[in-house]
């Protein structure tokens, strides 16, 4: 039998072993998809690239009798993102938030039409959930928008209030009637304002250099998430080809593929084929999912997405000869495997938990993320993705995969023992 | 007693396995590490944290109106303004990707606004610029715009209302004359941006003069990672019972005038210590350990008994999934595997990875498992400081669950 069918066969076998352990498959194929999709469906507005789609709990206590408290509620009540819910007492919608049940109360305070009438800052509370920062800073931010809108109505006022003061017109004039020309007058700006404000004075477009409007960063975050998430579920197939490598040595069945009459390479080089092709599956699979359910742009390079994933297959499966290799036991490969997936994706920026993107980052954690084959791996398919990078432009990561699998190879097939 | 020589010997064995220790003891602080961000901030200094943005702009304008527009920006943070005033220069560095985009400020900018025409800006980008990157610029341009509008509307409103009174008296006229109005509207424009007319003051409850504090990173790190290795234990408990069951001294045991459920507790009881120990050194890591890296500590809370029950009862509960792990699986592979897909699994839906108040969108789905119960009850003691009263569902509903892992997987034990 010649050396390369020889190892195609010990591949095949290699294969068969896999799949019938379903808890592997699982391990490599669902979770990563489990995590993928919870991460997608936590931040709805990376695929439906518009505004999020949130719905924040939120209660309102308006302390105010007079028509600005009166004109917050109404325009709060009209924001589809907050379901609001009104209370009598403070304390009410504070006991309720700091149950966790509101994101936030809204507290307009008693004197807050008088206030802006006497041209008095003022401030509307926002009882937040220390415990859910993103939607304190949600609440906030839109009570901004509102409050804005209510403060050119009190700015316009004084400055009208200030002009008729000056002037004297108002000096024969009664209480009644002084609010009469007031009133009129506010009511005369705020029509023209409003029409006015109607068309913005100011457009802004985002474009590209066609002059076609761009797309949001939604795909960005995609692009980076997804492939991170599948780089490292990749690299757990280490602890998997450590594992099986080393209980094949203690059961003994490695001595009797020695006795056969063929180079001893072959027998790692199916091995490791096997995993690799394990890993370009797991690529193609996650990939292909992403990219259907959740929009996951795939760039414009193919050839490029599938060197860079030949080039870590070679690497995790390297890294898995290399475990092997220190590992005594088939548990501790096992151990050592899965944790070293876990610290490289920690360290590599393979767990996606911060933006932007620990490649595109600098300082410490980007150094030392260069040591694991996690960043190299993500960075070239973000590139590829986000970027449009060809071939060509990611040939730099690549060469750093290729050259840490030959590393990992090394020192592996020098340290390894048959029996 | 026999029951803790059992508890003794097991713990013995497994401080001996250098992996487990690892798993158990410095991989959770690592993961607080990663998820607080700290990692990213060691090292960064304050300038690349808050890097600008360069922002070409070519101003074919040149005029009051774009230069309002541009000291806008450059006051706005974020973008840092590079002049440009020919077009067709930044339209080949665009092209070459020497610049990844350019704000363009067309020509008649001035006039037209003055005119109450609109004024499209158009931000332009390279093709393979960073989109997030654009997005950002895009929002502080739209910012800066939008305030110069304003003032622009409001300044040819009053405009407009001084020749509506063309046909009033001549005090009114007076009165109303567009320099005066234009004057007051401009001062009323600077005095808005030192002190705004109305503020929105954020406060925590029951703390309303305190500033306000919101959970960091790693104040919800600590707790996620807690609850998640906390019942990574159960993985532990599986294993020393099937390592005992292969080698044949549980039958041993089993012999021994020990009833059944006192075998199972000793059995428990190392891997609870475990997951105590293990609290203990997370916690500590989070009040200590943070602070030593330079970081904020994290608060404990202000109900340390309230504390101490919350953990005991998630150590319970991971020890009970154990014995059920063990109960289901039936070879070591199977607990390998499973047990990692049961534990990782349940600590991604019930709130150790995402926080509970994104998951509470999902509906039942995290409920149905103990980390999301856990999480909530740290969350509430650690993060909210609040008291025992308020976890008292939480720890009940936790100890609900301890119960029914250990009736079935007693019930599915199988002894020899």
């Amino acid at each position: 039998m010649n050396p390369v069918s020889y190892a195609l066969s010990v591949t095949w076998k290699e294969l068969q072993v896999i799949v019938s352990d379903r808890v592997w498959l699982m391990i490599l194929f669902l979770m990563p998809i489990g995590f993928g999709a919870m991460v997608v469906a936590a931040n709805p507005w990376a695929t439906s690239g518009e505004a999020p789609a949130i719905h924040l709990d939120v209660g309102l206590v308006n302390d105010d009798a007079g028509g600005f408290g009166r004109e917050i509620a109404k325009s709060i009540g009209g924001i589809q993102e907050l379901d609001i819910e009104t209370f009598d007492a403070r304390a009410e919608a504070e006991r309720r938030v700091q149950q966790g049940e509101k994101a936030a109360a809204i507290v307009i305070p008693a004197d807050f039409s008088q206030k802006i009438d006497a041209y008095t800052p003022t401030a509307i509370e926002v009882i937040v959930d220390p415990a859910q920062p993103q939607s304190a800073g949600i609440v906030t931010g839109i009570m901004n928008h509102v409050l804005a809108e209510v403060a050119i109505w009190g700015e316009v006022q004084h400055g009208l209030r200030a002009v008729l003061n000056e002037s004297g017109l108002l000096a024969g004039a009664g209480p009644e009637q002084q609010r009469a020309i007031e009133a009129q007058s506010l009511g005369v700006i705020m029509t023209r304002l409003n029409e006015l404000r109607r068309n913005p004075a100011i457009a802004v477009v985002s474009e590209d250099l066609a002059g076609v409007e761009t797309q949001g960063s939604g795909a960005d975050f995609l692009a980076y998430v997804l492939p991170a998430f599948t780089v490292m579920f990749v690299f757990f197939v280490v602890a998997l080809a450590a594992g099986t490598l080393l209980t094949e040595r203690e059961s003994g069945t490695f001595r009797r593929l020695l006795a056969a009459p063929i180079p001893h390479w072959t027998i790692i080089a199916g091995k490791m084929l096997a995993y690799m092709l394990v890993v370009c599956l797991q690529v193609a699979l996650l990939f292909s999912m992403a990219h259907f359910a959740f929009h996951m742009p795939l760039g414009t390079s193919p050839l490029a997405l599938i060197v860079v994933t030949i080039g870590v297959a070679l690497t995790a499966a390297a890294l898995g000869m290399l475990v092997a290799t220190i590992a005594k036991t088939p548990k501790q490969a096992d151990n050592i495997g899965i944790l070293a997936a876990l610290i490289m994706a920690g360290i590599g920026g393979a767990l996606p938990v911060s933006w932007p993107p620990i490649f595109r980052a600098e300082g410490f954690a980007t150094t030392l993320s260069r040591l694991t084959p996690q960043a190299h791996a993500v960075e070239a398919y973000f590139s590829v993705m986000a970027e449009n990078a060809t071939l060509a432009q990611i040939l730099p990561q690549v060469g750093i995969l290729l050259a840490m699998a030959a590393l990992f190879f090394v020192i592996a097939a020098r340290r390894f023992r048959f029996e | 007693m026999k029951a803790l020589s059992i508890a003794f010997k097991d713990l013995q064995i497994l401080f001996k396995d250098r992996g487990d220790m690892f798993l158990l003891f410095l991989l959770p602080l690592f993961f607080i590490v990663v998820f607080s961000g700290a990692l990213t901030a060691i090292g960064q200094s304050e300038e690349s944290a808050k890097a600008l943005i360069p922002l070409p702009v070519v101003d074919l304008d040149g005029g009051d109106a774009a230069r309002t527009l541009i000291d806008g920006l450059n006051a706005a943070g974020g973008v840092r303004v590079e002049h440009y005033t020919n077009q067709a220069e930044a339209t080949t560095l665009l092209k070459d990707r020497k610049i990844d985009r350019a704000l363009i400020v067309p020509s008649a900018m001035g006039s037209d606004l003055a005119a109450g025409r609109t004024v499209t800006l158009r931000l332009v980008s390279h093709p393979d610029a960073n989109a997030g990157q654009t997005e950002a610029v895009r929002l502080v341009v739209d910012g800066v715009a939008r305030d110069m509008a304003l003032e622009g509307q409001i300044l040819a409103a009053l405009r407009q209302m001084g020749e509506m009174q063309a046909g009033e008296s001549a005090e009114y006229q007076q009165a109303f004359g567009v320099e005066k109005t234009q004057a007051q509207a401009r001062s009323q424009f600077d005095q808005a941006q030192a002190r705004p007319l109305i503020e929105v003051k954020q406060t925590v409850p029951t703390q309303p003069e305190q500033p306000v504090k919101l959970s960091s990173m790693a104040e919800v790190a600590v707790p996620g990672m807690l609850v998640l290795f906390a019942f990574l234990t159960a993985q532990s408990t599986a294993r020393s019972i099937y390592d005992e069951k292969k080698i044949g001294s549980f039958r041993r045991l089993l012999a021994a005038p020990l009833s059944k459920a006192a075998l199972l507790a000793g059995k428990m009881l190392p891997n609870f210590i475990t997951a105590l120990i293990q609290a203990v050194v997370i916690l500590a890591f989070g009040a200590i350990g943070l602070q030593l890296l330079g970081l904020k500590p994290v608060s404990l809370g202000s109900d340390p008994l309230a504390l101490v029950l919350a953990v005991v009862l998630i150590a319970l509960c991971s020890v009970s999934l154990g014995i059920l792990i063990a109960a289901l699986a039936r070879t070591e592979g199977q607990i390998g595997g499973i047990g990692t897909l049961v534990t990782w699994g349940m600590g991604l839906i019930g709130g150790s990875i995402i926080p509970v108040f994104v998951l509470d969108q999902f509906g039942v789905l995290p409920k149905i498992v103990p980390h999301y119960w856990a999480n909530r009850a740290l969350d509430n003691l650690m993060i909210r400081g609040l008291g025992l009263a308020d976890v008292g569902a939480e720890l009940v509903i936790l100890l609900g669950f301890t119960a029914l892992f250990f009736v079935v997987g007693l019930w599915k034990f199988d002894f020899d």
